[in-house]
């Protein structure tokens, strides 16, 4: 079409078997262009990124790079100057961080430490002045926080002369901060000419960064256009269909209701500290509502999450619930008191995931009812359970890994919440999900509340805090530095508080020009 | 956290960690036997000790390859059976050497082959897999001996095993130059880093591109030569085999390469830490025969070490990774 296209997609068709995963998708992307490729969960999106990463091969259709037909295979999509950046990163944990960005296969025979070295800096220096990862070269990846394990994943793309980067929910586990960044990192790459596809859930990302919007539906291109032509509704019919706006729409109404009911303390803290990580925290957590947590990665609120149910421990402290001080030596202790932390890894630290849905409902808390029920009764009571809480799956028996995530993580709160847990300290419940399983999730969430139990949500995203909250709690810098009801807090008093701890932005800034 | 990584992966002297740590139960043990036996120390001794590390040393450099790349294979010491029987006979058959020792190499790179496809094509885990070669090989090697002793070995097969060089004999130079061939392989070839790669993580190997096939055929190819050049010697030490010859080998390779510091999962290890720690288990042995212990007390004592130097260097990592467990976000 246009002669400045860097990639142009024609007609793809993909069936796994009778399904059609992909049906005449067609899209194209300039160089220098950001194109966020949105869609529910099965839309077809990781389908159209396998395709074009060359890990799976289309039915019919083809794709053109730059003016030549792109055959299929990973090292030839490579060649071809396409990057791929997935969700889980693929990167190699055990290996240091120059190997990681540059060491890739070339095709020769010899491989050379000192050459990868050199070009994993030429490349860092070329992304961005100072990269932090040029002191690290040889520390293994393992050793990294998240957010600099996704730098080391895009420097790997970059190395290689990639002129088409596509980036797969590359901003589901970063914090607040972590995104800015690479949103405003993306920006400066495109500037460059390099295409950009941004794979996301997260309308809010999408907004602030893309050129251009496409949207799959059920395989098929739902939607394409710029954002400046489209509405939010407008994108929302496209994404979920007709029947789904609406849904979105009423997660709204729900927020304050819970709080009406609130019930006494269920759990309270005084004076909390732990060296380097927060001081002096003192909080109450009552039944019956829902408290979110937030802050920036580094604020010290998940290790306070953390040590509420023993995993680790306060220095000095104190912790009581229903007005007796208790202690916890570790998760166990604490489930006996009906307090639950549910990870936010819940592929690694929460569920069995090769084990079946009755087991990961019933099973895994079978050492806290200290009883034996037949076999029979437990099924009956997993299939209740998996009705109850609208856990899409084939039965009882399907394993875990069948699930989506959404569904992964409704067993998880099932679970706990069969068990009979009435405090819950959740971590990013809703991360890497689909917008309609978060949203049944949060209706999850507040009928619990509404039942009695107290909730407490880390959360680092946004709108998620604003939605869910009847209070809400902000960590800065290892301080609580706001406690409030959801009613009085606006969105740009919550970023003010999670930003640089509440006071307003010019004192912080006169304030440090002072000391300076 | 900082000092655990040196630049790693190099083989040069930089110890890393888990090194040093053997290394230091190495001082200790030599201290102990420096004051039980001094005669450990006598040259006689030590050129004893270099003799019995070469086999084990030439079939563990092999095993490193197979467990940086993911995999493990308990049929070693049946190829090493099969290797040395294959040798022995065709060779007292009248066979030169220039025909015996190619086909036998060709032997260990056949039967590496075979585990490789089984691993590669039909995708059954290396344990599953090499279990099953492990019996194979073996039954096939005893229905072709009907279990009988080739009492004697040609006689170029002695002149290779029989001791110069001041007590050493060839097997300590073959190791030494399989050494050296595997760094150069590991360290400055792309097979080489591919095999650390794909051990790590193959999904992630898959998606930048590297073949799910060939570090596999290349891991369990290069143990099955390696294991064949290692059958030479066996032969040749033994001056006659049998077909249950090096029954549960393999078993004491692995305990090798794991006690030198490599991840039974996959993409971590080094030569160095191979080498120590088949220096370790050789020279226990070696120590507990002098100090006339009986034999199942060098079974424990072999045991134990190997508990020892694993718990040394998984402990504080284990540890760490429970936690980091707990908050992936920190």
């Amino acid at each position: 079409m246009s002669p400045s296209s860097l990639l142009e997609i024609n007609g793809i068709w993909k069936h796994y078997g009778a399904t059609v995963a992909l049906r005449d998708v067609s899209a194209s992307l300039r160089a220098g262009e950001i194109l966020a490729l949105m869609g529910h969960n099965g839309a077809g999106k990781s389908t159209l990124v396998k395709i074009l990463a060359g890990s799976t091969r289309q039915d019919s259709g083809e794709i053109i790079v730059e003016g030549r037909v792109l055959p299929g295979g990973v090292r030839e999509a490579r060649a071809a100057g396409i990057a791929v950046i997935y969700q889980d990163l693929s990167l190699f944990p055990k290996l240091t961080v120059a190997e990681n960005i540059a060491g890739e296969p070339t095709g020769r025979l010899l491989y050379s430490f000192r050459a990868s070295k050199r070009a994993a800096s030429a490349s860092l220096e070329r992304i961005e002045t100072n990269s932090p990862l040029v002191a690290c070269l040889d520390h293994k990846v393992e050793e990294l926080p998240l957010a600099m394990k996704q730098r080391v994943a895009i420097a790997r793309a970059l190395t290689y002369d990639s002129r088409i980067l596509i980036l797969d929910e590359p901003t589901a586990a970063l914090s607040m901060q972590d995104t800015d960044h690479l949103l405003a990192y993306l920006r400066k790459l495109a500037s460059h000419g390099v295409g950009v596809i941004f794979v996301s859930h997260r309308l809010s990302d999408v907004r602030r960064i893309a050129d251009r919007y496409l949207v799959l539906r059920d395989g098929a291109v739902a939607l394409s256009a710029t954002p400046a032509k489209v509405s939010g509704n407008e994108l929302a019919r496209a994404m979920f269909g007709e029947a789904e706006e609406i849904d979105v729409a009423k997660q709204e109404c729900a927020v304050g209701q819970t709080r009406k009911n609130a019930q006494p303390d269920a759990l309270t803290v005084r004076d909390a500290t732990r060296r380097r990580e927060f001081n002096n925290i003192s909080m109450t957590l009552h039944a019956g509502e829902i408290a979110v947590l937030t802050g920036l990665t580094g604020s010290g609120r998940t290790e306070f999450a953390e040590s509420l149910v023993g995993l680790r421990r306060f220095d000095r402290g104190e912790l009581q619930m229903s007005g007796k001080a208790l202690t916890f030596s570790g998760p166990r202790s604490a489930m006996r008191q009906g307090l639950v932390y549910v990870p936010e890894d819940r592929l690694r630290a929460g569920l069995f995931v090769r084990r079946s849905a009755a087991e990961n409902l019933l099973g895994a808390t079978e050492h806290l009812r200290a009883r034996f029920g037949f076999l029979a009764k437990e099924i009956g009571r997993a299939s209740a359970g998996i009705s109850d809480f609208g856990i899409r799956c084939q039965g009882p028996d399907s394993t875990l890994e069948t699930l989506s995530g959404g569904n992964q993580q409704k067993v998880l709160l099932a679970r706990w919440q069969m068990a009979g847990a009435r405090i819950l300290v959740l971590d990013e419940p809703t991360a890497g999900v689909d917008v309609s399983a978060k949203a049944e999730i949060h209706k999850r969430l507040r009928e619990w509340a509404a039942a009695g139990a107290a909730l407490l949500v880390i959360s680092s995203e946004t709108d998620e805090v604003l939605d869910v909250a009847d209070r809400i709690l902000v960590f800065h810098a290892g301080t609580l530095v706001l406690d409030s009801p959801r009613t009085e807090i606006n969105r740009e008093q919550l970023m003010a508080a999670m930003l640089h701890g509440g006071v307003p932005l010019e004192q912080a800034q006169a304030q440090a020009r002072s000391e300076a | 956290m900082s000092s655990s990584s040196s630049a790693s992966g190099r083989l040069h002297l930089s110890f890393h960690r888990h090194e040093t740590k053997l290394a230091s139960l190495l001082l200790v043990l030599g201290i102990a036997l420096a004051i039980a036996a001094p005669r450990f120390f006598s040259f006689i001794n030590l050129a004893l000790l270099a003799r019995s590390m070469g086999v084990l040393l030439i079939v563990s450099v092999g095993m490193l390859n197979v467990i940086l790349a993911g995999g493990i294979d308990v049929s070693a010491g049946s190829i090493l059976a099969v290797v040395s029987v294959v040798l022995v006979r065709l060779g007292n058959h009248g066979l030169p050497a220039s025909i015996v020792l190619p086909l036998g190499l060709l032997a260990g790179a056949g039967l590496g082959a075979v585990n490789a496809a089984l691993i590669a094509e039909l995708r059954i885990p290396p344990i599953v897999a090499t279990l099953g070669t492990a019996g194979l090989f073996r039954g096939l090697l005893l229905e072709w001996t009907q279990g009988e002793w080739e009492s004697s070995i040609p006689s170029w097969l002695n002149v290779v095993g029989s001791p110069r060089w001041g007590g050493l004999d060839a097997s300590v130079l073959a190791a030494a130059l399989a050494m050296l061939a595997a760094a150069w392989i590991l360290h400055r070839t792309q097979i080489g880093r591919a095999l650390f790669r794909f051990g790590d993580s193959p999904l992630s190997a898959a998606r930048t591109g590297i073949s799910p096939r060939q570090p596999v055929y290349f891991a369990y190819i290069s143990l099955g030569i390696l294991t064949a050049i290692g059958a030479v010697f066996y032969a040749a030490q033994l001056g006659a085999v049998q077909g249950n010859a090096a029954n549960g080998y393999e078993l004491t390779v692995i305990a090798a390469v794991v006690l030198g510091g490599a991840d039974i999962l996959g993409g971590r290890g080094s030569l160095l830490g191979t080498f120590l720690g088949v220096l370790l288990l050789c020279s226990l042995q070696q120590a507990l025969v002098l100090l006339h212990v009986a034999t199942f007390w060098q079974n424990i004592a072999t045991g134990a070490i190997v508990l020892l130097g694993v718990i040394l260097s998984s402990a504080p990592r284990l540890h760490r990774k429970l936690l980091l467990q707990q908050s992936p976000s920190a």
